[in-house]
């Protein structure tokens, strides 16, 4: 049941990060509502469970992007692994280990995107390149404790 | 002849002139009495008010939240009203344009947007089933909007114009001068490959050049805003406003060749 009411939140997540309000978007960057749910789904969850959602997350973000396929399915599973190896080193328990990590799995996704994108030959000038990085994922940490406050009260 | 008795004459007079002289004096009595009933009289108004709402306040309470939740929906009502107004409106330009034009248009609504910041791509309500196929042209009245970049049965995913992996061979509407139009992903596109002598200003009209085969002659691009030289200084480049505004853009028309 609770995985049920997960993947209607997965859902209902994707939809929103589909068709995100044009009033709340910041400097043409919006949140990455599903990377922040991969993360708290590794919070909340068993690796398993988390590593499911994870591709389940990557795929969908994927399906509704023009880039070669697979991309965010491979990211969001690795995001997955890394944040639960960190986890054994590192207490992930307070508040803002969490937001600092989301912002930093944020960066280095967008980094990844972006540098992708300039690797099939687009040219981004500098100053967008920076932008997208660094509002795009400010904004995706300071959503991030909705989505965990979401999660904890359906995961656990 | 009708004939009174002089009693009653002299009564009828005595109590005209008695009336008459009341009458005046009322006038100058009437203010001062006013003002002194004023106080009295207002506060057995309040008081009465006041009771009154005591005594009803359960029916008032239930009437004004009644009225409360009648603004709501009015409110809502105009919303959506002025909504349908708005997009009919759209749909009345779109319609005349396609009537108008020489293409064969399809109108698509646009029902999803690029989850990420990294590429500016939608998803319409059109795909194979329409007849659109991959690298079908997309426009509006205002000019072009982008191309189909995968097709499925019912839906469509588009690069908007401003992608940065969208390319368009396009000429300067006055002196002819062509070039080639990439998107930034910003809200301004970038003219690239002119050369160092180009005849381009600020204000000119970019549109399609129509050699690229894909993209129909004359399709309005954009208005150059700037123009500048490359760090090389071999080349010049322009930024270009586009005429649609992508962020903002809900319903499109795509060319069938």
């Amino acid at each position: 049941m609770k995985k049920w009411l997960l993947l209607a939140t997965v859902m209902a997540l994707a939809v929103l990060q589909l068709s995100w309000p044009e009033f709340l978007v910041f400097f043409h960057s919006r949140p990455d509502l599903l990377l922040v749910f991969v993360i708290a789904a590794v919070f909340y969850l068993d690796l398993k469970t988390a590593l499911v959602f994870g591709i389940v997350c990557g795929l969908l973000k994927d399906v509704f992007l023009p880039v070669p396929f697979g991309v965010n399915t491979l990211l969001f599973f690795a995001w997955c692994y890394a944040i639960r190896l960190l986890g054994r080193q590192i207490s992930t328990e307070h508040d803002l280990t969490r937001f600092a990590i989301v912002l930093i799995a944020a960066l280095l996704n967008n980094i990844i995107s972006g540098l992708q994108s300039v690797n099939l030959g687009n040219l981004i000038p500098a100053g967008i390149f920076l932008r997208n990085l660094i509002v795009g994922a400010l904004y995706t940490a300071a959503l991030s404790p909705l989505i965990f406050k979401l999660t904890k009260k359906i995961a656990v | 002849m009708l004939k009174l008795p002089r009693k009653t004459l002299i009564n009828f007079t005595v109590i005209v002139s008695a009336v008459l002289f009341l009458s005046h004096s009322l006038t100058h009595l009437k203010r001062p009495l006013q003002k002194t009933f004023k106080p009295p009289l207002s506060f057995v108004s309040l008081l009465k008010r006041e009771i009154r709402g005591i005594i009803f306040y359960h029916r008032n309470m239930v009437e004004n939240e009644r009225l409360h939740s009648a603004i709501d929906a009015l409110r809502a009502r105009l919303f959506d009203s002025r909504e349908i107004y708005l997009e009919n409106a759209r749909l009345k330009g779109m319609l005349a344009f396609k009537q108008k034009s020489p293409l064969r248009l399809v109108p698509a609504r646009i029902i999803a947007r690029s989850p990420d910041s990294w590429s500016s791509s939608a998803t319409i309500d059109k795909g194979k089933y329409n007849g659109i196929k991959r690298g079908m042209v997309l426009i509006s009245p205002q000019g072009l909007v982008g191309r189909v970049a995968e097709c499925s049965d019912n839906t469509s995913k588009i690069l908007l114009i401003n992608d940065p992996s969208l390319g368009v061979s396009a000429i300067v509407q006055r002196s002819r001068q062509e070039g080639l139009v990439n998107g930034t992903l910003g809200s301004n596109l970038i003219m690239r490959y002119l050369p160092k002598g180009a005849d381009i200003t600020s204000g000119d009209l970019v549109a399609t050049s129509g050699l690229s085969q894909i993209y129909p002659k004359g399709l309005l691009v954009g208005t150059v805003i700037n123009v500048g030289s490359d760090l090389s200084g071999l080349n010049r480049y322009a930024v270009i406003k586009p005429a649609v505004n992508c962020s903002a853009i809900e319903e499109v028309l795509v060319i069938i060749p």
